[in-house]
């Protein structure tokens, strides 16, 4: 099945104009995206940004917990789980922030529910509707065309669930490339929603149409980022940036974070493909030139309990720190690290609303001030991103 | 069915009195039915009193003034049919109304007809449509509002026959058990899903699944988010179609009580102090009155009235209103306060001028347009609606007699959803694919996972239908929709016919196959492993000796002996000998001579060569080992003589080995001799041979091999792939076989992976996946098995790369066959399947009460059966210890409500009765009195808990809640407490009573799960719209002419096809129309 004979299907026959789409973008800051790494699983904070100096901590972990030999030091008090030293790099170079605590009132404890939140923009009393994004980037005006509002490489899309906008998902370029297009005629009919089905249609081929002719044109056989599976959704993501396709979002995946036992060679794994994968990622985009363009964020379902469990894992927590990598980001530590001595049930209490780091990307990375999240506001994240 | 004899009302009327308080735990002889009764009466002009679902006076004195109005009988009522004929008089009545309105007297034509079923109903079949052809609208509407039902076509699935899943549970299990509680949930899901696709395909009365379509996408509860409550989840679906109809408070208030609702709304641990706010919000935003109609304020009020709506997980996961966590303070709601619960605040919520037009409105939007509203019109339906007390079919059928809903232009302007598309196909031609139970995978890759909703607020609808991934995937479908015509589904319905034939095994697997250029393919082995396993066996000696050298005529033998043979296995052969014998004339070899002293027991007569000459031995040569003979003797030897031929092969087949011997043998004497053992092709026989041997003796323990092509699968180049297992298109093969030979392996083998290329699995994936396989009646889960071979880290039954998942551990099918077994069991023992911690407080002497909460599965004693049942061990201040049961731990009812009479009772609901029974007797007289109150079989079953403390200990310290307990220091205040139990327990009455050991752990009665699951294999294919399916474009094409259609794009396009010809006669084209995509 190719996509001639879908545009057969629903179109065929009828002739109107071949316009390529506009979806009108924005502009203040023209050309930047964001990419979003979702680690699935919940990812252990306290494991991946280890507080060195608090004696509490060996007290929590005195099994799974890591050694200062097991970290690359990030400051004096801080130190980064030396699965991740490929990144050691962009930290030196200023690139990476780590936000820490971030989690939401009302803390739900289930993986489904709680990336439903965070996808959402929800908390405890309650997820959102739509996208936590959506609404806004589809919202942005200029003058530049979009080929996609969004496009998610793993195939997960409740993070752009949305009645309206281009949110496509694809899990192969190639499959993308082998898709073909006709000319797209339509028909004159006041039925609304006959013209609705006609329009998206055509409107969804030739985003689509002009994805894959773009990826076609600069397609790179033997690029490969390694990391495993988030290697290949990296290596995507070049390619389409590569061939100038623009999306405001991609979206990316890496699973096994879920790590109640075994952690330490579980939680080392993962830490380590996520690590090289996004090196490798980054020096891609510096070598095309949209290393300033790109905004690379982390976020997961919740944090994992202080205390480890008896079978050297984590059950699932609160509070978690998260990264922010590119070339127009501040380095270093923003916001405060959850008090391991003032442990809530055993949890971490979260010290920073997630949501303000939302505002913060969507009010200065896309220039959207009167967003969503306006009301989450943190001024503790001002200046993370470079003038 | 409930069934109420009109005239004993007075007596009804007496026992209700004491119940008439005003409270959210509704009297014992509250009913859903009666309430809806009194309803409809209500609405037809009767007066049965308040409705508020009390058999009283008033009501039996309405439904027969109804009966004498309809002149029907007056012996015994049956509620539910009671409902209906009394709507039956409602929609006559609204005809009479409905008389003067010219638009509704309008006879119905084809086009009429298709409009009202695809939007009533699901698709438009022939039949319905020739049956509503020729009444008025009104009438039509009155048809089918007629036949709407409260319970469903098909039979119920059989997993949801007996008590839910032991959903309290899964905290103490550890991660392998784990996991196949999930799989055995996610089992059930994917049964449910397919269930109700069948329903929606078969049932006569589609208009009843499209209100529960309609409610489970407004009341949205989604499986994955409430921890794979496959039951609750179902469960709800069911209420659906019980209350869907009814009424629309009395099902909103019944949706706060719902178990997966308010584990999905996060409502189960809402406390006074702590309430959750989801439930409140929802309740307002998305149930009743829209978003914008409330304040955060009342969010938070609305919040402290639904607090303690939870959940009893012991008592079978049913609602429980819990006054101890409810928050009774006075809550201002909407300009009133008052200590209001749940219920009164959804009495309040419809008292809002909202509640009737937000609900109007996603009418109009489900019925009648997704583009067009009439604000006039929906503001006077939604005035009828709040007339009739948010009666549904009031709704519907203001609905569905507005003028928009029968205008030309709102044809076309719903776009269908994959459900719609995809059924709907189904039932309006009559065609069922043959990959029909593919269905529920088919709509998720159309973006309706059924159950699993995108998020609260449901599925969008509208434009959101038309995704990218959407659009290819109708397209797809639409095309290929035909594609698996005849002989399949045809197949299938003579196979429900068809006599089973006699063979000696039955196999039936159950798999799902994600393609990518082609199926999968994959092998079932049935293997004696045994058998197999020995030959890994070392074979050792300290030396070896030709014995006997014998150069005759025509003969040439040697003779090996080998000495001290040792093995692992105990009791071997010391001393082995075999012999090698050969052609003196023609330089043949002959074989591998076995003989009586080869094996510890004989060789069996009738495998013998030489049956007469010399009976006790055997060649292995190209003879015996084509003619089975070798095989027999094989399966004929013990095992040690197994190893010993196994071990003897496997040494005269080693180059080197047997390079010495022949060197060896060949310097002898005999010229004749000297030729024959350095003949290089006679070396090269016996090296064939032993390996022959070796080879033979590996089949051997291989009872059955297959292999096969998956069918049905998802196609992963098209689709992408599938994320969660539950989801994938299972498939169950079924075979039978000739061989009965005793096997204790199975295996099925995945033979051609592909995936992981360069890119990864960017080019496609090809995977394969096993849930059970069974053979006869022994079941084996692949949950139980293991993987081997390229096993990419994954779960036993996943097979992501070649390989093989090897099952061993079974489930018998039989025994649970018979429960009365059971009644062997031994008088005055306690037989439970699992005694877990429930939790456990760190023990503080300075506390008044320290207490340890247990729960057992499945108890038994004697004549008593629990379900489930929680106890508690309090340790208080002053020194009692004691075991406490209470109502609320129970289920069934404890001890059949047969409670002492000195019983305690909480004042709070849900009215909490226990009783407390000392391990020491001289503690405390109340306790004395709630254990002499017991009944005797009762109080022997106390006696039996306290007995079997120890043993208790034992179990519950095996789970994980234990060990968590560890980690948190609970455990070890406790100590002091378990050893004094120890020391006492043995002097105690309760050991007198039933001995020191009582309690019997016998583990998982799965069986009797297994064997309900079994039952859903054997429902047979359904049939659309209750007809025999079509099996062919030609068979469709007939069903039209017969039934005089003229016009195919009449009776499946709501508006002219953009693309193909308004005139096809072709189906299979008409459905690929873009205006197909529309209702």
């Amino acid at each position: 099945m190719d996509r001639r004979s879908v545009l057969k299907i629903l179109v065929s026959g009828i002739v109107i104009p071949v316009v390529p789409l506009k979806i009108a973008y924005a502009a203040q800051k023209s050309g930047r995206r964001l990419v979003l790494i979702e680690l699935s699983g919940a990812n252990d904070g306290l494991n991946t940004v280890i507080p060195l100096n608090d004696h509490r901590y060996r007290e929590l972990r005195p099994n799974i917990g890591l050694d200062k030999s097991e970290t690359i030091t990030l400051s004096k008090d801080f130190g980064l789980h030396d699965a991740m030293k490929s990144v050691g790099k962009l930290w030196e170079a200023g690139e990476m922030a780590i936000i820490h605590g971030l989690g939401y009132p009302g803390a739900n404890r289930s993986h489904f529910k709680s990336i439903a939140l965070w996808e959402t923009g929800g908390d405890g009393s309650g997820s959102g509707r739509n996208g936590w994004l959506t609404e806004d980037i589809e919202s942005l005006s200029g003058h530049d065309q979009l080929e996609a509002h969004g496009i998610s490489l793993d195939g997960g899309m409740g993070i752009f669930s949305s009645p309206s906008g281009i949110w496509l998902s694809m899990t192969s370029a190639q499959q993308f490339m082998e898709l073909t297009s006709d000319e797209v005629p339509a028909v004159d009919t006041k039925n609304e929603a006959l013209r609705m089905l006609l329009d998206r249609a055509h409107t969804l081929n030739s985003s689509m149409e002009s994805i894959s002719r773009k990826l076609k044109k600069s397609y790179i056989r033997d690029f490969q980022i390694e990391g495993g599976d988030l290697g290949a959704q990296f290596t995507r993501a070049i390619l389409l940036i590569n061939a100038g396709i623009s999306s405001p979002i991609l979206k990316v995946k890496i699973g096994g974070f879920d790590t109640h036992e075994g952690q330490p060679w579980r939680h080392r794994n993962r830490l380590r493909s996520l690590g090289r994968a996004t090196a490798d990622f980054a020096k891609a985009l510096k070598k095309i030139g949209q290393w300033e363009n790109t905004l690379i964020m982390t976020y997961s379902e919740f944090g994992r309990r202080a205390a480890e469990n008896y079978t050297d894992g984590t059950d699932h927590g609160t509070a978690a720190p998260h990264f922010v990598v590119g070339g127009s980001v501040n380095g270093g530590f923003w916001g405060v690290h959850p008090d391991l001595g003032k442990l809530e049930d055993g949890d971490m209490r979260f010290t920073m609303d997630y949501r303000a780091v939302y505002e913060r990307i969507l009010a200065d990375w896309f220039g959207i001030y009167d967003n969503r999240f306006l009301k989450y506001k943190n001024n503790d994240l001002d200046g993370i991103f470079k003038a | 069915m409930k069934t109420h004899f009109i005239f004993n009302f007075t007596i009804t009327l007496v026992l209700a009195i004491p119940f008439l308080f005003f409270g959210v735990a509704s009297a014992s002889n509250y009913d859903s039915k009666v309430e809806q009764l009194q309803r409809a009466l209500i609405l037809t002009g009767f007066n049965p009193g308040k409705a508020d679902g009390l058999w009283g006076g008033k009501t039996a004195r309405a439904l027969s003034m109804f009966h004498k109005r309809q002149k029907m009988t007056l012996d015994s009522v049956d509620i539910q049919r009671s409902i209906n004929s009394v709507y039956e008089l409602w929609n006559e009545q609204q005809e009479l109304d409905e008389s003067s309105k010219d638009f509704l007297q309008k006879k119905i034509g084809i086009g009429d007809a298709r409009h009202l079923l695809e939007r009533v109903g699901i698709g438009a079949n022939i039949k319905d449509v020739n049956k509503l052809m020729g009444m008025t609208r009104s009438k039509a509407i009155s048809y089918i509002i007629n036949e709407i039902k409260t319970e469903s076509w098909l039979p119920l699935p059989k997993f949801l026959d007996g008590p839910n899943p032991p959903y309290w549970i899964d905290g103490d299990l550890n991660s392998e058990e784990e996991q196949s509680f999930r799989v055995a949930r996610d089992r059930e899901m994917s049964e449910y899903r397919i269930w109700w696709v069948k329903e929606m395909i078969e049932t006569p009365s589609p208009q009843t699944e499209r209100l529960v379509l309609f409610w489970h996408n407004h009341f949205v509860s989604s499986y994955s988010a409430i921890n794979e409550q496959s039951t609750s989840i179902a469960r709800q679906n069911i209420m659906f179609r019980e209350l869907g109809s009814g009424n629309f408070k009395m099902l909103t208030k019944s949706v706060i009580k719902d178990p997966a609702m308010l584990n999905y709304l996060d409502n189960e641990f809402s406390e006074k102090g702590k309430p959750n706010e989801n439930l409140s919000r929802e309740l307002m935003e998305l149930f009743v009155l829209g978003e914008g109609n409330y304040s955060e304020k009342t969010v938070k009020e609305g919040a402290r009235a639904l607090t303690g709506y939870s959940i009893n997980k012991i008592r079978n996961t049913s609602f429980m209103f819990d006054g101890w966590r409810h928050d009774n303070g006075i809550k201002s709601i909407f300009g009133k306060s008052g200590d209001f619960n749940g219920d009164q605040f959804v009495d309040i919520l419809f008292e809002q001028e909202n509640a009737s037009e937000f609900l109007t409105r996603k009418f109009w939007r489900y019925f009648v347009s997704e583009v067009a509203e009439n604000e006039e019109e929906i503001t006077s339906i939604a005035k009828r609606f709040k007339r009739s007390d948010f009666d549904i079919r009031t709704l519907l059928r203001s609905v569905l007699t507005s003028k928009a809903f029968w205008d030309e232009s709102v044809r076309a302007t719903i776009v269908k959803s994959p459900v719609d598309y995809l059924i709907g196909t189904i039932r309006s031609t009559g065609f069922l694919p043959a990959d029909w139970n593919t269905l529920p995978n088919k709509l998720s890759l159309l973006g309706q996972n059924l159950f699993e909703h995108p998020n609260v607020a449901g599925w969008p609808g509208g434009q959101s239908w038309i995704t990218p991934s959407g659009l290819l995937n109708r397209s797809y479908l639409a095309k290929s929709f035909f594609s698996s015509l005849g002989s399949n589904v045809e197949n299938m319905v003579n196979a429900q016919t068809a006599p089973v034939e006699m063979t000696k095994r039955s196999i039936a697997l159950r798999y799902a196959s994600e393609d990518y250029k082609g199926p999968s393919k994959f092998k079932i082995q049935l293997i004696n492993n045994i058998v197999k396993r020995e030959v890994s066996m070392p074979f050792m000696y300290s030396d070896y000796e030709v014995s006997e050298k014998l150069v005759g005529d025509e003969l040439i033998h040697a003779t090996l002996t080998f000495k001290d043979v040792t093995s692992k296995l105990e009791g071997m052969k010391k001393v082995i000998t075999v012999g090698l014998e050969g052609h003196a004339v023609w330089g043949d070899f002959y074989g591998i001579k076995l003989i009586e002293d080869t094996f510890e027991a004989e060789i069996p007569q009738e495998l013998s060569d030489y049956k007469d000459t010399s009976p006790g031995v055997f060649f292995i040569n190209s003879d015996s080992l084509r003619d089975g003979r070798f095989d027999k003797l094989y399966r004929h030897l013990s095992s040690n003589d197994k190893r010993i031929l196994q071990g003897l092969c496997s040494h005269l087949g080693k180059k080197e080995f047997l390079g010495n011997l022949l060197v060896k043998l060949s310097a002898v004497e005999s010229r004749a001799g000297d030729k024959f053992w350095a003949d290089k092709a006679n070396f090269n026989d016996i090296q064939y041979l032993s390996k022959r041997c070796l080879r033979s003796i590996k089949k051997t323990g291989l009872i059955y091999s297959s292999t096969h092509k998956a069918v049905n699968g998802h196609d992963t180049e098209k689709f992408g792939r599938i994320k969660d297992a539950s989801q994938l298109p299972w498939q169950t093969l079924q075979l039978n076989i000739e061989n009965g030979d005793e096997f204790d392996t199975v295996e099925v083998t995945f033979m051609n992976d592909h995936c992981c290329g360069p890119g990864g699995s960017d080019n496609g994936d090809r995977n394969f996946f096993v849930d059970w396989i069974k053979v006869d009646n022994e079941l084996f889960l692949s949950s139980d098995g293991e993987q081997h071979g390229n096993t990419c880290d994954s779960d036993p039954g996943e097979l992501y790369c070649s390989g093989w998942v090897e099952m061993r551990k079974s489930i018998s099918l039989v025994d649970s066959n018979s429960s009365n077994k059971l009644d062997s069991d031994k008088r005055d023992k306690l037989y439970v399947e699992r005694a877990g911690l429930s939790w456990m407080n760190r023990f503080n002497k300075n506390r008044d009460w320290n207490e340890i909460a247990i729960n057992l599965l499945n108890v038994k004693f004697n004549n008593i059966r629990y379900n489930a049942i929680r106890i508690k061990l309090v340790k208080r201040k002053n020194g009692n210890l004691f075991l406490m049961l209470s109502s609320m731990g129970c289920y069934p009812d404890c001890f059949e409500n047969r409670w002492p009479q000195k019983v305690h009772k909480s004042d709070r609901p849900p009215y909490n009765k226990d009783i407390k029974i000392s391990l020491i007797r001289r503690n405390n007289e109340d306790h004395e009195a709630h254990y002499w109150g017991l009944e005797k079989s009762d109080r022997k079953f106390v006696d039996a808990l306290w007995a079997s403390m120890p043993k208790i200990f034992e179990e519950i310290k095996k789970g994980r809640e234990w060990k968590r307990a560890v980690e948190r220091e609970r455990t070890d205040g406790w100590s002091d407490t378990l050893d004094f139990i120890l020391k006492t327990l043995p002097k105690t009455r309760y050991v007198k009573s039933v001995g020191s050991e009582p309690l019997i752990v016998r583990p998982s009665q799965e069986s009797a799960n297994m064997m309900s699951m079994m039952e859903g294999l054997k429902t047979g294919i359904p049939f659309p719209a209750n007809t025999k399916p079509k099996t062919s474009l030609f068979e469709i094409e007939k069903s039209f002419r017969d039934n005089h259609i003229v016009s195919l794009a009449d009776l499946f396009l709501a508006v002219d096809p953009v693309v193909v010809s308004r005139t096809s006669e072709d189906v299979s084209s008409i459905i690929t129309d873009p205006v197909y995509n529309l209702k």
